[in-house]
């Protein structure tokens, strides 16, 4: 009963942060996800729920994340051409920029004095969330830090990389698309559509591979090193 | 109403092909041992068979993209779940916003020069 209570106060809530990003044109900063989550908390701190409450309801609504991420896979065969055409190039620049970020995120963290959890939580950042916490889930990752490390990531992508990349002269529309798609995920898609189709089609097929390539591969290093 | 019901199966049917693939990717993870996430096994499995049989069904393809369309809904538990480790980001906080600053960063500028550098030289001579 109290589940099913938290389950619809998720709901308005997503609604409403729905209704927000329209409103501002899909603005990264106001990605759905974040501005969703704040009224919740806010209503659990005020009516002192635990967590393990909103839990009971809010795993129904996790549950379809599973399905949601097999289903990645249509808008991926939809562009199986253009992933054909361009597979090489492609797979250079996703690979390359994955072992960069998980690197990069990797050493400056731990440089930093991050714990194990928080490394693991962090190691999946660009890959898109429900992959993202597929794998924190089989390295022993927290999956709701990681989930929120890959939106920041997101966040971070949108509203920065097609500024940086134009600063470094970089202004290929394939290009804008495949390093926010590989670095920034379903954000930073959202981000590339708006500076057009071929942009948004380029990040999306990034982001379906790096996502992919990366469950398929850094849970082996992950265990590798803090195994 | 013979069509909605014919689109209410095959809303039911790609239901179960999602749900199938996700049960059967998880199982067969499980079962090598592999430390690869069950859906996205499910999503290679799904990719392959769509490769296979070369189309779309409407129904799945509805399904997809209804899920898609609404696929943050299903993160707002995990960043209510944030709650749960505030005392781990107390402690990481910072070291984690300055690794996803410059590790993003980073990404996006490799992976676009890499790509340019790669698509420049398949291509033979520069356009």
């Amino acid at each position: 009963m109290i589940a099913l209570a938290w389950i619809i106060v998720t709901l308005v809530s997503y609604a409403a942060a729905r209704a927000l990003a329209r409103r501002v044109n899909g603005h990264p900063l106001a990605n759905p996800v974040l501005v969703a989550s704040l009224p919740v908390i806010a209503l659990m701190v005020a009516t002192d729920t635990p967590h393990e409450t909103y839990a009971e309801g809010g795993i129904w609504l996790l549950l379809l994340l599973g399905p949601a991420t097999v289903a990645l896979a249509i808008p991926l065969y939809r562009n199986w051409p253009k992933v054909r055409a361009a597979a090489g190039p492609l797979l250079l620049g996703i690979a390359a920029g994955s072992v960069t970020a998980v690197s990069v995120a990797l050493i400056s963290a731990w440089a930093l004095g991050a714990s194990i959890p928080s490394l693991l939580s962090l190691a999946p950042k660009s890959v898109t969330t429900p992959i993202a916490m597929g794998i924190a889930q089989v390295t022993a990752g927290l999956p709701s830090l990681a989930a929120a490390i890959v939106i920041v990531t997101g966040i971070v992508g949108a509203v920065l990389g097609p500024w940086l990349l134009n600063r470094l002269g970089i202004r290929d529309p394939e290009a804008h698309g495949v390093a926010l798609g590989t670095a920034a995920h379903g954000i930073g898609t959202a981000r590339a559509f708006q500076e057009g189709e071929e942009t948004g089609t380029f990040s999306g097929v990034a982001m379906g591979l790096n996502g992919i390539v990366t469950a398929l591969l850094l849970p082996w290093l992950l265990l590798w090193l803090f195994g | 109403m013979k069509r909605r019901a014919t689109t209410a199966t095959g809303l039911a049917a790609a239901a179960l092909a999602l749900i199938l693939a996700q049960i059967i990717g998880t199982a067969a993870m499980q079962g090598l041992g592999l430390p690869i996430p069950g859906p996205v096994a499910g999503l290679v499995l799904l990719l392959g068979v769509l490769a296979v049989s070369g189309g779309i069904p409407a129904g799945l393809g509805r399904l997809a993209d209804l899920l898609l369309r609404h696929l943050n809904l299903f993160f707002v538990p995990a960043g209510v779940g944030l709650m749960a480790h505030l005392a781990l980001l107390a402690r990481d906080g910072a070291a984690l916003t300055v690794a996803i600053i410059l590790s993003t960063l980073a990404g996006l500028v490799v992976a676009a020069a890499v790509f340019l550098w790669a698509r420049n030289k398949s291509s033979g001579h520069a356009p």
